[in-house]
């Protein structure tokens, strides 16, 4: 009998400047056994942040326990995948609040959102603690090429005051690796891509421009790699390389586009080169390379912050011209809550599409999705009051068939979101006992 | 909520009890708001170990009947106070003191005293909840109150950080129950006082003073509760109030201490004083609930003590977002 050498899980397909990870394959099945064993393929873990608080009154589902057959507005786009999340209420975070530091709730709320840990009120000598991803980072980074990826889509800057004597970098950042590091997010497309699939050191300006002059798909730099591994494998796994390749050629044509689009985000403001003008472009382009992060295992830990805490960014897309932060204060005027009401819902339509994707792609006898954890979520609860308490909190995926899907449930008052990160670390392996203001771990997010 | 550059507010009070076990409970509560109504304190977080929600219900049922003088929340503005409840197993039984008063139904046959504890979910988790009110106080600011077992404050000084949060922000704790300070003892990190036995029985709390003194209003949560849990006429015991009396006057020439055991310290009552000690009793749990404050109250403290205003903060690079 004749056995065929396993692919290695690490198997790179290597070019000029290039390093592109696979998926999971069946041709790595004897090395990697977990892909055939339901449940126990990675587990990754995302958070994914929109500012300035929710309109509660579209969240919330009215009872507890399973999904009414029609879900609140904002919810709504996530209905075809209404098995596959849960609503968390009552989650709170008492470090977000004013604590005698006074006004500046959209500082405090990002910087405290991931970190557990009330943020020093300080425009420069920034303190908070390290976030709950980085500490899975740091346990199981070595697992994968890199340990834990931050995304963005708006603002990266560090410096500066963005909110009543807060630093913009707790406005401006999710990831903190320790108390006083922020991560600032990835915000350029291309150079996420390149992060992702380049060698790990970033191209000088020269080689970029030679680059762009005789622009060339990275997957022109594997064809040699490619071809060798296509003889390899057998249908299943050639059909499953081509498919995921061709993801990657289609973020290239997104980026491309993006590069060659000249379009003005603001009136007489011209784009940033490379970013997409339009906000869900931009959400596709991040999302997708997040995708294929998860497929081929490059990282199991991301944090995306949508946009930055406290924005003022508008919605031309869909006819808002007015800014988000300034529309919150709305002071219950209709007018204007319906206003912020269809911000979060056209939030909510990117980040349903996305989950949609990583659903379809099949992982063994369950999918992406299936073994992840993402949170969507905000800082704030009702961003006209700035409460901390309730925040909008929901789980998609299944933390690798752990959690069941489809319900709301809801929490004693003040209990801490940091349970919810405690068991969240439980699921990635990573046995903490204590994090943040934490007084125990979220259990009834699994399966009876 | 408090800000800097408004002076140090009054002491902000946590008030943990096993509300329906004895009225001398509610008595006590009431006492406390009065002393909120007069701007001698915040009531910044009520908590119950009788693991039942009537016992957290009629906590808030009280809570607001004073909403005009209930301090503001340590979260935001204009929302309510949560109560915490102890929930470790079966919910322990009513009490008639509990029942009768949210039973209570007006002509209409509409509930006299309205609340929104009807599900676990509607109360906090204790621990955090006394935790969280803790941070939002000023440096030796707090005061905590305990009538009843000390199950909820164990779990408290049981969290990771309290001990440092408990040092930093209580002046110190008042049990009602010498038992239940003893319990304390070692484990919670603040100086602890206990009414001694002897002091809750010398002072009756008379039901004559709630048929005259509670009559201003026709439904008065604390007086429907002394009329429920017991045929009257009767007297009630007042440790609890005792506890709060000296939580809040501890110079009063009524009260001497004992030696400490540990760091528990025994509260006694100077028997001659007697009577000035019923006579705040009455007058401050009976009364009116005192319109809500300004937001920014003005501070009690001698202005000449007070922590110095913090220093303006730099010149914001752009308009501020709040």
């Amino acid at each position: 009998m004749m056995t065929r050498k396993a692919l290695s899980r690490r198997t790179l397909l290597r070019g000029l400047g290039t390093a592109i990870a696979l998926p999971a394959l069946d041709a790595m099945a004897p090395a990697m056994n977990a892909s055939k064993i339901p449940g126990k393929a990675p587990v990754r873990m995302a958070f994914v942040y929109v500012p300035n608080g929710l309109d509660m009154r579209h969240w919330t589902p009215a009872e507890d326990g399973a999904f009414p057959a029609e879900l609140p507005r904002i919810l709504r786009p996530m209905d075809p995948l209404r098995q596959d999340f849960n609503i968390l209420s009552n989650l709170t975070q008492n470090n977000g609040r004013a604590l005698l530091d006074g006004a500046g709730d959209h500082g405090r709320c990002c910087g405290a959102y991931l970190t557990g840990m009330h943020p020093k009120k300080s425009a420069v000598d920034i303190k908070a603690g390290i976030s709950c991803d980085q500490i899975v980072a740091n346990q199981t980074g070595s697992l994968t090429r890199f340990p834990s990826l931050q995304l963005g889509i708006e603002d990266a800057r560090q410096a500066g005051d963005c909110d009543s004597g807060y630093s913009c970098a707790y406005t401006n950042n999710l990831s903190w690796r320790s108390e006083t590091q922020p991560l600032p997010p990835i915000l350029d497309p291309r150079a996420f891509f390149e992060h992702l699939f380049g060698k790990g050191t970033p191209l000088t300006p020269e080689a970029r421009a030679r680059q762009a002059k005789y622009r060339k798909s990275v997957l022109d730099f594997v064809t040699a790699d490619t071809k060798k591994l296509q003889g390899d494998l057998g249908p299943t796994d050639r059909r499953k390389l081509d498919e995921y390749l061709s993801s990657i050629r289609e973020i290239e044509k997104q980026l491309e586009k993006a590069e060659k689009d000249e379009r003005q985000i603001e009136p007489g403001m011209p784009k940033p080169f490379g970013i997409p003008a339009d906000f869900a472009e931009h959400f596709k382009l991040m999302s997708d390379m997040i995708t294929v992060a998860f497929q081929a295992d490059i990282s199991r830990v991301v944090t995306f912050l949508v946009t930055r805490e406290g924005t003022s960014r508008p919605y031309r897309e869909i006819g808002i011209a007015d800014g988000h932060h300034p529309l919150t204060h709305h002071q219950g005027k209709m007018d204007l809550l319906d206003k912020v009401t269809r911000i979060n819902e056209y939030h909510m339509v990117q980040f349903a599409a996305w989950m949609q994707r990583l659903k379809a792609i099949q992982e063994g006898d369950s999918n992406i999705l299936d073994n992840s954890m993402i949170v969507y979520g905000a800082g704030l609860s009702d961003g006209n009051r700035h409460t901390h308490e309730d925040l909008p909190v929901l789980v998609a995926g299944k933390g690798g068939n752990r959690f069941k899907g489809g319900r709301r449930i809801t929490y004693r008052k003040e209990t801490p979101i940091s349970n919810l990160y405690l068991t969240m670390m439980d699921r990635m392996g990573v046995n903490a006992e204590h994090f943040g203001d934490a007084t125990g771990r979220a259990g009834e997010l699994d399966m009876a | 909520m408090q800000f800097f550059g408004q002076g140090k507010p009054s002491v902000g009070v946590v008030f943990d009890c096993d509300m329906g076990s004895r009225v001398e409970t509610a008595l006590a509560l009431s006492l406390l708001y009065g002393f909120d109504g007069k701007n001698e304190c915040r009531v910044v977080c009520v908590s119950s170990t009788r693991s039942n929600l009537s016992s957290a219900a009629f906590c808030e049922v009280v809570g607001r009947f004073y909403a005009g003088a209930v301090s503001a929340a340590f979260g935001s503005f204009s929302r309510t106070l949560p109560v915490g409840l102890l929930a470790d197993g079966a919910m322990k039984d009513e009490t008639p003191m509990l029942a009768k008063v949210l039973e209570r139904k007006d002509a209409e046959g509409k509930p006299v005293y309205t609340h929104g504890m009807h599900r676990l979910v509607d109360t906090a988790e204790s621990p955090a909840l006394v935790r969280n009110a803790l941070t939002a106080q000023f440096e030796q600011n707090a005061i905590v109150v305990l009538c009843g077992p000390p199950a909820n404050l164990l779990r408290v000084a049981a969290l990771p950080g309290s001990q440092e949060l408990i040092k930093e922000k209580v002046r110190y704790l008042v049990a009602s129950d010498p038992k239940a300070a003893m319990a304390l003892n070692g484990k919670w990190p603040s100086p602890i006082y206990s009414i001694s036995p002897s002091t809750g029985n010398s002072v009756l709390f008379p039901a004559e003073a709630i048929e005259k003194e509670f009559a201003w209003s026709p439904a008065h949560p604390v007086a429907d509760a002394y009329k429920a849990a017991k045929p009257m006429p009767y007297d009630a015991e007042t440790s609890d109030m005792a506890a709060v009396l000296y939580a809040m006057r501890p110079a009063d020439k009524a009260w001497t201490l004992s030696e400490p055991q540990g760091s528990v310290r025994q509260v006694m009552l100077n028997p001659d004083l007697k009577a000035d000690v019923l006579k705040s009793y009455i007058e401050l749990a009976s009364a009116k609930p005192v319109p809500r404050q300004p937001r920014f109250r003005r501070p009690v403290v001698d202005p000449t003590k007070a922590a110095p205003p913090a220093k303006p903060a730099a010149a914001p690079s752009k308009p501020e977002l709040r």
